[in-house]
């Protein structure tokens, strides 16, 4: 599985310096005696590409060991690490929206709930407390304005 | 002297003593806890520092370093995992002396090891971050540009067995950092068609997202959980015999640690196991170290803490980080306006003592606190962390968002937690992204503004002394790497 992950990770790295590369053909071409925006990018996007082909070649050549499990299928860990992600996601789309103080006890009680913390009523009792301990925090002693959204 | 008592002054109000040793105590709870980093601690740690004053604010910062590193060696003894990577080398001894009954002696000395290196590396710090920005006073474009190249040289040479990995993770660094405005002629660059972009990656939330949000998901994964186990603390004071045991390798292990961390790079987990090796190299019986004695433990941790003070040298008095977590303090210096480098002990010497100081105190506070709060402590480590991992990720949404009141930050945050996530997983380090993230722009811009100032020419980085030694001693240290990582396949 780890030489499988190395190969994606080694085309990854390609396919991100060959984005930086086409990029770098839309920039101006130096003027007078400075290099230009281009030049050093692009040494770096040769490095990656060199470095990327020799990750690939590694692993092609590595004998593939049946033990080498990556991601936790069996207990769940990976489904855990996933649903995480995706509501990390949902959250961060609906800040701006609900706000902060309204969203954020659900976010953290979907996130105890996946971690499987203690019962029902301390989840949310952690979820209220530390929306507002932050908040309270932020906003008082550090003047930091949050996304407040639409309620309020 | 003047300025020596405007720092003390700065010093030794009642607010910034409380941000420090606040800083010390968090940053020891944080290090005993596996699965919170150092690094995570004080990525976490810089937004709240925004609005408080340069100094309490900074040195919040470091008591939290130099505490997360000590911290680190409590879980390290008491359960067999290091409660930062750092750790990882006391666990040899210091796991196998707790099993003998002895886990109050093994901490004591740990405490005693980490004080010790922790102040004798502030001590070379006080004497040799002001020469070296002295030295450094006479840099120009192409000296900072060769200094950035070493820098990044040496993440290769000790990017561990993947060299290609470790660099591989150096040059998505520096591509990421290349995004945002062009330093020299000031248009945009690699934006992908996004306003958000054109200030570049955000630091802080790129940092967080690496070592926090990453490190969530490591625990969300797989949630390290620790046994119960029974523990006594007696013999917490180190009698009198076990500290002549010990001092000499706390003497060599602090010269050790304060050199490697002052390497771009190499922080206090490759200081520790360095000092480890060396203690049993140079030892009477190594045949006895692992099987817990206290000097292996005594070896770990001064040269763990000491990389502390080591790292601060070229932070402070280069610009250049000596490692992850002196890497986020420069985001933070430069968050107050301040840039490292020559120039703060040219324009704010009042502060860079204060924080001298402040350092200096945070390690005497370290060992005090560490050896009154040691059952509690011991407590703490074997609590279980299932509530803490989703706090730490609002923490670290709040965080992003705080630098700039942008939500595109924590999108930036979330998108390299996964990244950092997903690298983790094939081996590739995280360390060099944040040395790239910090030394890239000082390379390029500097590059260029040196082949300006000779009118286009290469030649210019040959032709000064102080870059060329610099840009030989890269390049020494990139084919050294390279050769010694061919000669360990062949013999491995």
């Amino acid at each position: 599985m780890k030489k499988k992950a190395e190969i994606i990770w080694a085309i990854l790295f390609i396919i991100f310096a060959s984005v930086f590369y086409y990029m770098s053909l839309g920039l101006r071409a130096s003027t007078g005696p400075d290099v230009g925006g281009a030049f050093y990018p692009r040494l770096l996007v040769y490095a990656t590409l060199i470095l990327s082909i020799k990750l690939l070649y590694n692993a092609l050549k590595r004998e593939e060991k049946d033990s080498e499990q990556l991601f936790d299928f069996e207990n769940g860990g990976f489904r855990k690490v996933i649903s995480v992600i995706i509501i990390s996601v949902i959250y961060l789309s609906l800040l701006d929206i609900i706000g902060f103080l309204f969203l954020t006890p659900f976010y953290l009680f979907l996130l105890l709930t996946i971690i499987e913390a203690k019962n029902f009523t301390y989840r949310i009792l952690i979820s209220i407390l530390t929306t507002v301990i932050v908040m309270y925090i932020f906003q008082n002693f550090l003047n930091i304005p949050f996304p407040s959204g639409i309620l309020i | 002297m003047e300025t020596f008592i405007m720092a003390l002054d700065q010093l030794f109000n009642p607010f910034t003593l409380l941000a420090l040793f606040g800083g010390v105590i968090g940053g020891i709870i944080a290090g005993a806890l596996p699965g919170l980093t150092a690094t995570m601690g004080v990525a976490i740690l810089v937004p709240f520092t925004f609005s408080m004053p340069a100094v309490p604010g900074i040195l919040m910062l470091l008591g939290l370093y130099a505490g997360a590193i000590y911290g680190g060696s409590i879980a390290a003894i008491l359960i067999r995992t290091p409660g930062t990577p750092s750790a990882a080398a006391t666990v040899l001894d210091g796991s196998p002396l707790f099993e003998k009954g002895e886990g109050g002696r093994a901490l004591g000395i740990a405490t005693l090891a980490s004080v010790f290196g922790g102040i004798g590396s502030s001590i070379f710090l006080i004497f040799l971050a002001p020469l070296l920005s002295r030295v450094a006073l006479s840099f120009s474009a192409p000296e900072y540009f060769a200094l950035a190249v070493f820098g990044l040289t040496i993440i290769a040479s000790i990017s561990g067995d993947s060299m290609t990995k470790g660099l591989l993770s150096g040059f998505f660094g520096l591509l990421i950092a290349t995004i945002g405005i062009d330093p020299i002629q000031g248009y945009g660059r690699f934006t992908f068609g996004t306003v958000s972009l054109l200030d570049g990656v955000a630091f802080i939330p790129a940092l967080i997202g690496l070592f926090a949000f990453a490190e969530v998901l490591n625990q969300f994964e797989e949630l390290i959980e620790p046994k119960k186990v029974s523990y006594s603390l007696k013999n917490l004071i180190p009698s009198l015999e076990d500290v002549k045991t010990v001092i000499g390798i706390l003497i060599k292990s602090t010269f050790i640690g304060t050199f490697v961390g002052a390497l771009p790079g190499a922080g206090g987990d490759i200081a520790s196991f360095v000092c480890y090796n060396e203690a049993k190299r140079s030892s009477k019986h190594p045949e006895k170290f692992g099987t817990g004695i206290i000097e292996g433990v005594a070896a770990a941790e001064s040269g763990n803490n000491s990389s502390t003070g080591g790292a601060l040298i070229p932070t402070l008095s280069l610009g250049i980080p000596g490692d992850s977590v002196t890497a986020v303090i420069i985001g933070a210096l430069m968050i107050q306006g301040l840039r490292p480098g020559p120039l703060l002990f040219r324009g704010n010497l009042d502060l860079v003592y204060a924080i001298f100081m402040g350092f200096f105190l945070a390690n005497v506070f370290m060992g005090v606190f560490g050896l009154m709060g040691a059952g509690l402590l011991a407590k703490i480590v074997t609590m279980s962390k299932r509530v803490l991992m989703p706090i730490v990720m609002v923490l670290a949404v709040v965080g992003s968002f705080a630098i700039s009141n942008s939500i595109f930050d924590i999108g930036v945050m979330m998108v390299l937690g996964v990244i950092g996530y997903l690298m983790q997983k094939i081996d590739i380090p995280m360390g060099p992204i944040v040395l790239a993230l910090i030394l890239g722009p000082m390379a390029e811009s500097n590059f260029r503004r040196a082949v300006l100032m000779s009118r286009g020419s290469f030649t210019i980085f040959l032709t000064r002394p102080i870059s060329l030694v610099l840009l030989v001693l890269s390049l020494i240290s990139l084919v050294g790497a390279f050769l010694r990582q061919n000669k360990d396949k062949k013999t491995g």
